[in-house]
């Protein structure tokens, strides 16, 4: 899905991650998808997680359209259990980033807002258009975040060279 | 006193929005508020009154997307994980990283 820009940056659990509508919808759908297992990451503590009061309103939207009760009492417990912080409601985020389009203005908006290394994704058009036009923060879907960028946690690095250790090094210390 | 509650009572969303208890009463029946019914009483999220008030916002400087049934489907699709994520998420999952 994406071009992943920055990818020279190691990343550590201060990184931010602002969560798109697509993701939160998508998390109150599937605990197995990629969505739901990157906010649990940052529940973990591996990332800081971002989203705002716009985003959370589509996706309940989304969920409204699509759902039944039940679903929408899991979008509220999923909201409630997340560590997500808000970012700022942008002003005028159309006219601040006239190369986005309108709708999805505000979404980027409050991801630079919040100084967010990854604009988190499943929407293929909007990563494309940010990745295209803008590129800072990177727009990719969870699941490329998880493949790409995870494993260049610098915890994720040191559990993997920990795992590689052979067997006689602790004999030579 | 409401600033700092994450639950609220009708009474206290209605008093946070400024409206009747009738009217907050009403948003639940009709789904525009999200509640909780413990036994004969009601209990709010804050964040769905808070929704409620920037879904009915008056600020013409933004807009919001809709997203059609297709949109939502394809979003669950490229939701999926293949083994590969699924590995390298799982091995990350068993870690809770202390607070820092």
């Amino acid at each position: 899905m994406c071009c992943l820009l920055g990818s020279d940056m190691a990343v550590d659990h201060a990184t931010p991650l602002f969560f798109d509508a697509t993701c939160l919808y998508a998390a109150t759908h599937s605990p197995t998808g990629g969505s739901a297992r990157l906010i649990r990451l940052c529940r973990l503590g591996w990332f800081a997680g971002w989203a705002s009061q716009l985003v959370m309103v589509e996706a309940e939207r989304a969920v409204r359209r699509k759902g039944m009760a039940a679903t929408l009492v899991e979008y509220e417990r999923l909201l409630r259990f997340a560590p997500l912080q808000y970012a700022p409601v942008p002003v005028s985020p159309a006219t601040r980033y006239p190369g986005i389009n309108p709708k999805d203005a505000h979404v980027y908006a409050a991801a630079r807002a919040c100084n967010a290394r990854y604009l988190i994704t499943l929407d293929k058009r909007l990563a494309d258009e940010i990745n295209v036009l803008a590129g800072d923060p990177t727009a990719i879907s969870p699941g490329d975040f998880l493949q790409q960028v995870l494993p260049t946690h610098l915890d994720y690095a040191m559990e993997s060279t920990a795992g590689q250790r052979p067997e006689g090094d602790d004999a030579e210390t | 006193m409401e600033q700092s509650r994450d639950i609220f009572t009708p009474d206290q969303a209605a008093a946070f929005l400024q409206v009747s208890r009738e009217t907050v009463y009403r948003y639940l029946r009709d789904g525009r508020l999200f509640g909780s019914r413990l036994g004969r009483v009601y209990r709010i999220p804050r964040q769905s009154v808070e929704r409620l008030l920037w879904s009915t916002r008056t600020r013409a400087d933004i807009v919001l997307r809709d997203y059609t049934d297709a949109d939502l489907d394809a979003f669950l699709e490229a939701d999926r994980l293949t083994p590969q994520q699924e590995a390298i998420a799982r091995r990350a999952e068993v870690r809770v990283l202390p607070a820092r």
